[in-house]
Formats: structure tokens, C-alpha cells, sequence
């Protein structure tokens, strides 16, 4: 990868931009004109008030909402990078230029990104120094140094996510159209997002603003690490032939369904029908095996989270789950409502959080097992205080059902892992479509006939032998 | 320059191009011609290494398509079906920005550019934004970004297309002026006329498949059959046709007018001439018959589809 073809892509695109001032005349309003109107409304505010407290905290969020408007106009640029090239019949000239996949994709991410970050910090810059010059200094005590980084980084984080989706958004598309109906699905979220963090700005919460500055910046380095991974050549010009249809998918999906291939292996290659016998002999070890990286974290994320419950006893008091803890010993009387109960509980998470994988890259899913380990690690830890030993309570309340039902939700996290991955890589042969449907029918597929049978008998053995051995080894 | 062996290409379960094998050398124009969907501007994004192909090989300039495809890329000029220009940016800039991604030095570069420009005519407009160029300024400009780096291979895709026939004139001038003994040239067009104009051989695609391939003058004699002449005598005359029998193949005798078939023009002609001429029958005119690429494309896109119209059925 050679850094001069990346510059050279970067400045043409960037050259463009501000050369037309159909895009620069409402981003420099954005830029220059929205700050010093919301700089003037807070100076008309403050002649009416009296209490300048409430103020104090919206100069930062001032600062948070100049610096989101251009970044998010700015997606106008980001969103037909590639599409509007191609619309423009442009992309093909480029494409056959001896550069990389890399090379070309980040060029244009840069091109995009740099024009909402350079105008976002000046908008910013703006309304800072209009407030600095125009506010008592008992207001502008608001915005302290680290506020400002904060809610800079905030932006650039925002503005980063925004971008990388848009460029996603845009290689992935046939029409500039269809890119601005699918960028609902950034601006919608984000926009969301400052309204979030303008109730924490007000209510001073910077330690979850942080928390969200971090999660911000993972899911942009994600969302970057997506975009590279799927960009190729080949995918942009075989779109051309491709129109998006539920049909397709719909076949797709089926002939991934009814056998097992590894990643990669395009559907026009499933010639076997569907087979059960086929699926647990042969093809469910294959999976397992397949699967074992997402298995491997899951296994070491549940570990950690078993040690992090256990920790948690004694610096922390969780309410709720003190009460359950308390009960036991005293387990309800079995039933077939309870059996239903649980069941239906587990398959509905485990169904839920996978099928959000794709939008949450898997988080979800991932956090499942760990909160149950977690809450073991916790349970462990008050049966040590308050009764010397942690064997009854794991004996008569982990052993029994949760040798079933752990493994099940840590295998249900690992596929919801997977499918959060299908965004992230793309293995050769697949498009970042099939890559998703690949894995969505995996899921589906295990789901049905490993997951659900599994649930099922954790089930019953946590309704119906749990509370006998719980009685047993509680000894009421 | 160019060995293809039985190119596919699918798009899902589209099959775009089915078994292309062709081979262009050093200083050989090739024409592949055909409608639109046939196939060729697939075949061409495969050989740039735009597009990786399903199944076969190919190298381009010495480089495999699949194996080493920025090499490929780094050895080709592609003139897309469109010119696909920056309309805010200059000439100059234009072709400067496609020489630092070609990895030229800037010296280099701009050398090259101005000589192109210089060439091509549009050392004036240089400074003009793109956006002012005539539609054959345009095409021109993007013949000069394909030729930049002076590859060894050139692919033009559809050169003149939706172009007025003065534009088309420039550019086909443009492409004549690229002939050189090193360099090979594809050139894809459904324009039968710039076919017989510019190429050595063609090659006719029809549904991902080439259908007929040779030189213009091999193709009509494969298809056409012999080079037809025309005769024109004073008067008409009885028996002519026993008179040539053996000689040429008569195809027609109407009144005054022959036409006849011969393979060998040079030897027959004087003694048809002297026959005539010894019998009273004196000839006004004697000449030869054009027959058309059109002829001959039509002729093999119809066998093509009389031959998938059983498959179909």
C-alpha cells in the first residue's frame, strides 16, 4: 500500500468538493453562520435570566450541536463517493488505475472524512470564541478545557461513524438515490445520539459521555475495518448486473440453509438438499469446528465475566439480584408454566440478540452468557460470605441445568458473534450480502435444531431436578 | 500481448461471457464487435484486471490477470465506454492526477501530458475546466489519460459511441495515430464501419461467446463467399454465361449486366475481357462489387441465432 496514490485520491476528492459551491455555500452557513445565531440566542436567554446554572450547561451542548450540523451534512459528500462516481461513469477510470482496493477506499474515506472534521472543529472554534468574547466569565466557567476535548472528540468520533457508515453506504449501492434513502440508517441513530448526550452534558455526566466516547470509537474503528474488508473492485462492477431482490435473497438464504459450506462458497455451489441426518453426523462437528475463534472468545469472555461477578461481591450491592440470592433454598414448586417460562425466556434472547447481530456487530449476543456468568461469579461470592462454602449454592443451583444451558448460550453467542463479524471480513468469494445471509443461516439453522432442543431440556432439568437438589443441599 | 484462454465470467447465476479465447500480438489492432450485452465490455474489464474472471486465464503485457492484476493494470490504457472526466478540473490537472496514480514523477508526467496534449490538439484548452469540452475534446482527453503512461496495451471500449460523426472522425484519427509496432490494440465498438477502419482482424461476439474471428478479408470470403465482380457490356448479349462457364461463377445476368465470382481476380479479368471482346460483345465497365462488414456481421449474428433458436426450442 503506497501512501501517494491514497493522497493523491484524498486531495482530488477534497479539491472537488470545495470547488463546488453547491455543497461549500451550506456548509460554511453551517460552519460560521449556525454558531453565531445559537451564540445570540444564549445571549438573548441570558438577559432573561437571572440563574445563569442552567446556561453554564448549554454552552457545551451549543458546542456539541455546532460542531454535529456540518459533520452531518457533510454526509451528502461521504454517501456519493462512490456511488456518484460511478453514477458519473468516473469510477470506472479509476478502478483501472494500479492501485489497491485499500489504497482507493481510504483515499476516499479520508477525502470524506476530513471535510466534516475540518469543518465541525471550525464551527466549534466559532461558537467558543463568540461565547468567550460575548458571556459573563461566570457562564464560560462551563466549559472547561476537558469539556471542550470532550465534546470535540465526541463530534470527531461522531463525525468518523458517520462518515465510514456513509462511504459503506455508498460502495454498496447502485444509485446516489438508494444511498440517501439508506442514509436514514446513520442519521436516525446518530441524531439520537446527541440528543442522549445533550441530557448528559446537562446533567454533567461526563463519566458516561466518556463511556460513550469510547463506544463511539469502537464502533468507528469497526465500521472503518468493515468498509476496507468489503470494498473490492469486482463487487462495485458486478452490481451493475445485480439488482437488489428479495427473490435472490430469499434463494440464497434457502440454499445456505439446507447444507453447510464453509464461508465463501457461493450458493450457486449448494447442490445437496436439505438433510437431518447429514446435518448432525457430518455437518454440526464441521460448524463447531468452523466456529471455534468466536467460540474461543466467548469461552475467555465468560471466564473473565465469572471473575468480574465474583469480584463484584463485597465493593457492590445489586439490589435485585441480593433479593433472588436470598430465596435460595426456598425454590418455587415445578411446573410445566415455569418449564414454558424458561424456555421461552432463553430461546427469545438468544433468537433476539442474534437477529440484532448485524446492527450491533454482536455485542449483544456476546454479552448474554457473560452477564449469566457474571451473575454466577456474584452468586458464588455471597454464598462464601454467607455460607462459608460456594458448593451448595453451585451444586444445587449452577451444576444441574446450566451444564446444559451455559454451553448453549455460549454457542448462541459465537454464531451471533459470527454474524456480527460477517460485516467486519468478508471472505474471498462472498459479497458482504451473502457473507451476513451466510452466517444468519447458520444461526437459524442451529437455532431450530441444537439451540432450541438444548433450552429445552435445560428447561426441564432447572424446573423439575434443580429445586430437588437445591433442597437437598440447602437442606430445607 | 494479450493471450486469453476460455475467459467466463458468471454474475450469480448471470453467465456473461462463455469460453472467450482470443490472442492479440505486438502491433495487431483487434476489433471485437457486436450488440450491446454481448459480452465485450465484460471480456475487456477482464483482461484489465477489473474484473477477476470465473473461470480460465489470461495475460496481459506478460502479466496473469489474476495472479498479478496491478501489474496488468499498471501495463494497459483503458478508454472506458464513457470518458468518465473530472468536469471541475482542467486538462492539465486532469492528466496530472492520473500520472501520480500511474506512479509517473511529477517530471515526468507533466512532459508526457503536454506532449499528448500537444498532439491530440488541446494544448489551448489545457487550462479550461473539463466541464467546457466538446464531446470529442472529452473522448480525446480520455484517450490521452489511457495513453499516459505509454502502455503496451490498449483496450478501447465503445470509442465512439453517441458521438457526432465529426467527433467520431477525430477520434477514429486519434486511434490511427496510436498504431505502433509495440502495441497492442483492442478495440471494442457495435460500429461496423470503425471496425473495417481501424482494425487487423476481428472478432464477433455475440451472447459471451466469439462467433467468427479473422481478418476483414477472411471473414467475408469465409462468409461471403469469393470477391464478386460487376460487368457492363454495350449491349446484351446471348450465351455469356456459357461463354464464362468454368471460368468464374456466374451469379447474375441481367440484360447488359454480369456479375460473377472469382477468387483469382488478377488472372481471370484480361481473359473474361479478351472472351467478351472476341465474341462482339465489347465492355464498357468492369468492377469489383463492395461487399460489407455489415454483410458479414449480419450473416453471422443471424447463423448464431437460427443455430440457439433450436437449442431454445
Amino acid at each position: 500500500m503506497t501512501s501517494s496514490s491514497i493522497i493523491a485520491v484524498a486531495r482530488r476528492e477534497m479539491r472537488d468538493t470545495v470547488t463546488d459551491w453547491r455543497l461549500m455555500l451550506p456548509v460554511l452557513i453551517l460552519t460560521f453562520v449556525v454558531p453565531l445565531l445559537l451564540q445570540t440566542a444564549l445571549m438573548f436567554l441570558l438577559s432573561y435570566l437571572n440563574e445563569n446554572s442552567t446556561i453554564i450547561h448549554l454552552i457545551p451542548f451549543g458546542v456539541l450541536l455546532c460542531g454535529f450540523l456540518p459533520a452531518s451534512f457533510s454526509l451528502i459528500g461521504a454517501l456519493e463517493s462512490f456511488v456518484g462516481e460511478k453514477e458519473r461513469n468516473t469510477l470506472e477510470s479509476l478502478l483501472a488505475m494500479p492501485m489497491s482496493d485499500h489504497e482507493l477506499y481510504l483515499g476516499k474515506l479520508i477525502a470524506a472524512v476530513m471535510s466534516p472534521m475540518l469543518s465541525s472543529v471550525l464551527a466549534m472554534l466559532t461558537f467558543t470564541v463568540l461565547i468567550m468574547f460575548n458571556a459573563p466569565a461566570k457562564v464560560i466557567q462551563g466549559l472547561t478545557p476537558w469539556l471542550m476535548v470532550e465534546m470535540v472528540a465526541l463530534v470527531m468520533c461522531k463525525a468518523v461513524v458517520m462518515v465510514a457508515g456513509a462511504v459503506i453506504v455508498s460502495s454498496h449501492t447502485t444509485t446516489t438515490r438508494a444511498a440517501n434513502l439508506l442514509a436514514s440508517l446513520i442519521l436516525v441513530p446518530m441524531a439520537s445520539m446527541v440528543q442522549i448526550e445533550a441530557l448528559l452534558v446537562i446533567a454533567g455526566n461526563q463519566r458516561t459521555l466518556a463511556c460513550i466516547l469510547l463506544g463511539l470509537t469502537v464502533v468507528a474503528c469497526m465500521l472503518i475495518r468493515a468498509g476496507m474488508s468489503a470494498f473490492n473492485r469486482e463487487d462495485i462492477l458486478s452490481r451493475e448486473h445485480a439488482g437488489f431482490s428479495f427473490r435472490k435473497i430469499g434463494w440464497s438464504f434457502k440454499r445456505f440453509f439446507r447444507a453447510y459450506h464453509p464461508a465463501g462458497v457461493t450458493p450457486e455451489h449448494y447442490t445437496e438438499s436439505f438433510s437431518l441426518g447429514r446435518f448432525y453426523r457430518r455437518e454440526l462437528p464441521v460448524l463447531l469446528w468452523d466456529y471455534r475463534q468466536p467460540l474461543f472468545v466467548v469461552a475467555a469472555g465468560s471466564v473473565a465475566a465469572l471473575f468480574v461477578g465474583f469480584s463484584l461481591w463485597g465493593t457492590r450491592t445489586i439490589h435485585p439480584f441480593d433479593a433472588i440470592l436470598l430465596q435460595v433454598g426456598h425454590p418455587d414448586a415445578p411446573s410445566w408454566q415455569a418449564v414454558r417460562q424458561a424456555f421461552m425466556g432463553d430461546s427469545y434472547v438468544s433468537m433476539l440478540v442474534n437477529l440484532t447481530a448485524p446492527f450491533s456487530f454482536g455485542v449483544f449476543a456476546y454479552l448474554t452468557p457473560l452477564v449469566s456468568f457474571a451473575q454466577i461469579g456474584y452468586g458464588v461470592g455471597w454464598s462464601l460470605v454467607h455460607h462459608g462454602s460456594f458448593w451448595p449454592f453451585v451444586l444445587g443451583y449452577i451444576v444441574p441445568h446450566s451444564m446444559l444451558k451455559l454451553p448453549t448460550l455460549m454457542l448462541s453467542a459465537a454464531l451471533g458473534l459470527r454474524i456480527g463479524a460477517a460485516l467486519l471480513y468478508t471472505p474471498k468469494g462472498f459479497s458482504i450480502g451473502q457473507n451476513v445471509l451466510w452466517a444468519l443461516a447458520n444461526f437459524l439453522k442451529v437455532w431450530l435444531l441444537v439451540l432450541l432442543p438444548l433450552f429445552f431440556v435445560a428447561a426441564m432439568i432447572q424446573v423439575f431436578i434443580t429445586p430437588q437438589l437445591a433442597l437437598f443441599a440447602w437442606g430445607t | 500481448m494479450i493471450e486469453a484462454m476460455d475467459l467466463h465470467k458468471f454474475f450469480g447465476d448471470f453467465h456473461a461471457v462463455r469460453g472467450v479465447s482470443l490472442h492479440v500480438a505486438a502491433g495487431e489492432v483487434l476489433a471485437l464487435l457486436g450488440p450491446n450485452g454481448a459480452g465485450k465490455t465484460t471480456t475487456v474489464r477482464m483482461l484489465s484486471a477489473i474484473l477477476q474472471p470465473s473461470r480460465g486465464s489470461a495475460r496481459v503485457a506478460g502479466f496473469d490477470v489474476v495472479a498479478d492484476p496491478q501489474q496488468v493494470r499498471a501495463h494497459i490504457g483503458l478508454l472506458t465506454e464513457y470518458p468518465g472526466l473530472y468536469p471541475r478540473m482542467n486538462g492539465l490537472d486532469y492528466l496530472l492526477f492520473f500520472a501520480k496514480l500511474l506512479h509517473m514523477p511529477l517530471v515526468d508526467g507533466r512532459r508526457r501530458a503536454e506532449q499528448l496534449l500537444k498532439q491530440f490538439g488541446l494544448w489551448e484548452a489545457r487550462e479550461r475546466k473539463i466541464d467546457g469540452y466538446s464531446k470529442g475534446m472529452k473522448q480525446k482527453m480520455a484517450l490521452i489519460r489511457a495513453m499516459l503512461h505509454d502502455p503496451p496495451v490498449l483496450f478501447l471500449d465503445e470509442p465512439t459511441t453517441a458521438m457526432d460523426p465529426q467527433s467520431a472522425r477525430t477520434v477514429r484519427d486519434a486511434i490511427n495515430e496510436l498504431r505502433s509496432a509495440s502495441r497492442a490494440i483492442v478495440l471494442c465498438t457495435h460500429n461496423l464501419a470503425e471496425a473495417e477502419v481501424l482494425a487487423d482482424r476481428i472478432a464477433v461476439v455475440r451472447d459471451g461467446q466469439i462467433v467468427a474471428q479473422g481478418s476483414e478479408v477472411q471473414l467475408k470470403a469465409e462468409l461471403l463467399g469469393d470477391p464478386l465482380w460487376e460487368l457492363h457490356m454495350v449491349e446484351a448479349g446471348t450465351g455469356v454465361a456459357q461463354l464464362l462457364a468454368g471460368l468464374v461463377t456466374v451469379e447474375q445476368v441481367d440484360g447488359a449486366l454480369l456479375r460473377y465470382r472469382t477468387p483469382q481476380a488478377e488472372a481471370v479479368n484480361p481473359l473474361i475481357l479478351e472472351r467478351l471482346c472476341s465474341a462482339g460483345l465489347p465492355v464498357i465497365a468492369l468492377s469489383s462489387v463492395p461487399q460489407s462488414l455489415e454483410a458479414v456481421y449480419l450473416r453471422i449474428v443471424d447463423a448464431a441465432e437460427a443455430e440457439r433458436m433450436p437449442q431454445a426450442a
